[in-house]
């Protein structure tokens, strides 16, 4: 018993537990809305892109947090910028571009390695979090929740029907840069708990999760904060134990979380669909055999 | 024709469509100089092939793209502030909805009424009897607790159009309503067309199933990047202007007068 209370005592594994909470709970809440629309790889695209922007910051003594906004608002407009002009996919376009940022910020890093530390950046720190950076984390995750509460409807509507947000009168593109905006921040603050190579679990798997168990945003929004919250405090928890490897943990859980949900979901799990399959074939073979 | 009684704003078209023309910016001349007024208490027909601009039209009058010559007044309005006031409704193609996304029948109508909502979007009493009331209109109001995805072509079509009616739009954009639903459903959808047209709402439908035109629509507005033909399906709704919409790809079809 008093093994497990031990973190508790630790002020920096009590910080490390409620700011990945926080963490966690804001990614999953944008993760309900990046899976919906086969967006999921622009989280995984942002998080890279924002290394170069985090190194350079580190070096330079500003606030990283700043850093990785400007660099990431400048892979947004490169991608933008490309898929306009040019006939490419978008998935070429955004793996162009974020390896192409990824690449830059790896190559500061490893020509400043006493600034920067390649590995926070790509496994994340959030044990040995400066308490600086946790703040900046805690403001931009507060921040997002407090635009994501008020918005969350009209960027229901222009991700379900755009057409439908224009007659409206929303301002559609603004929602979006919006929209984009806040997960830019928000993969930076996650990139502080798990690291630039486990950022897209947090923005996708919440979401992904919740779709299996609710037909209705509302209920799909909450229930992925609940397993973003839940998976990141437990995580952290369980990190102390293992030393370390905090990224690693949090997202197994989200994945134990998401297989259990793709086995036994109500509705949408494979044995409730195998049940309704049956149930459905049942009545042509009674009739069949009649 | 169905002349709209004692209306004044029969007297000053709903919607105004002035010497438009869209280039986009890789050089695509999509339309030029389109122009036409539509009246309340109307069903226009809005008839082009493929390519031909009417979704390009669609998307000036929504705002979503600007056009590079001339203007759309929407009831007097530049089309921004007619969006602000809910003037302007509309019903997407099946094919652009995207059937899986969590969203009950309720919750669709319901978007219906964020306009007429504070900025937080939270539903007064009044929203959730108007959605009530469109649901009611179009026969679903026993399925608005499903899944979108779990309804057929036909009830898929009339949710959207109780989403317009809580809207409470004048102009309802209708955008290729016909594709892909029986004819059953197509005669429940030109009914509630009909009876919306007598409550006074302007509809335009823009359509290639010319079949059933003139069973429903009042007016016609043929493009072929240019207007072709306006005016009432009797007079404009013929062999000649389609073969000028079409270029001359519906020989083998004859309207019968």
């Amino acid at each position: 018993m008093e093994i497990l209370l031990e973190p508790f005592a630790y002020e920096y594994m009590t910080r490390a537990i409620w700011v990945s909470a926080l963490v966690g709970g804001v990614c999953a809440f944008l993760s309900a809305f990046l899976m919906l629309k086969g967006w999921s790889l622009m989280g995984d695209a942002l998080a890279h892109s924002v290394v170069p922007g985090v190194a350079l910051a580190y070096l330079l003594g500003l606030p990283f947090a700043l850093g990785a906004f400007v660099s990431g608002i400048l892979a947004a407009l490169g991608m933008a910028f490309i898929r306009i002009k040019t006939r490419l996919r978008e998935d070429a376009v955004i793996g162009l571009v974020f390896t192409t940022f990824f690449a830059v910020g790896l190559l500061i890093a490893s020509i400043n390695p006493t600034a920067v530390n390649v590995q926070s950046i790509v496994l994340g720190n959030i044990l040995s979090i400066s308490s600086s950076d946790s703040f900046q984390v805690v403001i931009i995750c507060v921040v997002s929740l407090a635009v994501l509460l008020v918005l969350w409807k009209d960027l229901v509507v222009v991700f379900f029907d755009e057409g439908h947000a224009r007659s409206l009168g929303l301002p559609v593109t603004g929602l979006k840069i919006v929209f984009f905006t806040l997960l830019s921040a928000c993969t930076v603050a996650a990139l502080q708990t798990v690291g630039a190579c486990l950022v897209i679990a947090m923005v996708v798997t919440p979401g992904a999760t919740a779709y299996l168990l609710s037909d209705r945003f509302g209920w799909l929004v909450v229930l992925a904060v609940c397993i973003g919250v839940a998976t990141c405090a437990v995580g952290a928890y369980i990190s102390y134990f293992l030393d370390g490897a905090t990224g690693g943990v949090i997202v197994m859980l989200q994945t134990t979380l998401f297989l259990i949900a793709f086995i036994a979901a109500p509705r949408h799990g494979i044995l409730a669909r195998r049940r309704q399959s049956r149930q459905k074939s049942r009545p042509v073979f009674d009739g069949e055999g009649a | 024709m169905t002349e709209v009684p004692s209306e004044s704003a029969s007297a000053a078209p709903l919607l105004s469509v002035r010497d438009v023309g869209v280039t986009y910016p890789n050089g695509h001349t999509a339309l030029e100089g389109i122009s036409f007024d539509l009246f309340a208490g109307t069903i226009c027909g809005l008839i082009g092939m493929n390519g031909s601009g009417k979704s390009t039209l669609f998307k000036v009058i929504m705002n979503f793209v600007t056009p590079t010559t001339g203007a759309v007044t929407l009831g007097g309005f530049a089309v921004r502030a007619a969006l602000k006031r809910n003037l302007v409704a509309y019903v997407p193609q099946s094919e652009d909805v995207d059937w899986n996304f969590p969203v009950l029948v309720e919750d669709v109508v319901m978007m219906g009424r964020y306009g007429h909502m504070n900025f937080m979007r939270t539903a007064k009493r009044l929203d959730r009897e108007k959605v009530s009331e469109a649901l009611e209109r179009v026969g679903m109001a026993a399925l608005r607790k499903r899944q979108i995805g779990e309804l057929s072509g036909g009830q898929k079509k009339r949710v959207f159009l109780a989403r317009a009616l809580a809207q409470e739009a004048k102009i309802i954009l209708l955008d290729e309503p016909f594709t892909g639903v029986d004819v059953k459903t197509e005669a429940a959808i030109t009914d509630l067309l009909k009876q919306l047209r007598d409550d006074g709402h302007l509809m335009v439908v823009s359509t290639h199933n010319l079949g059933n035109v003139p069973d429903f629509c009042d007016e016609v507005v043929m493009i072929n990047r240019r207007l072709v033909a306006k005016g009432s399906v009797a007079t404009s709704f013929t062999d000649d202007n389609l073969a000028l919409a079409f270029g001359g790809l519906l020989r083998h079809m004859r309207v019968s007068p």
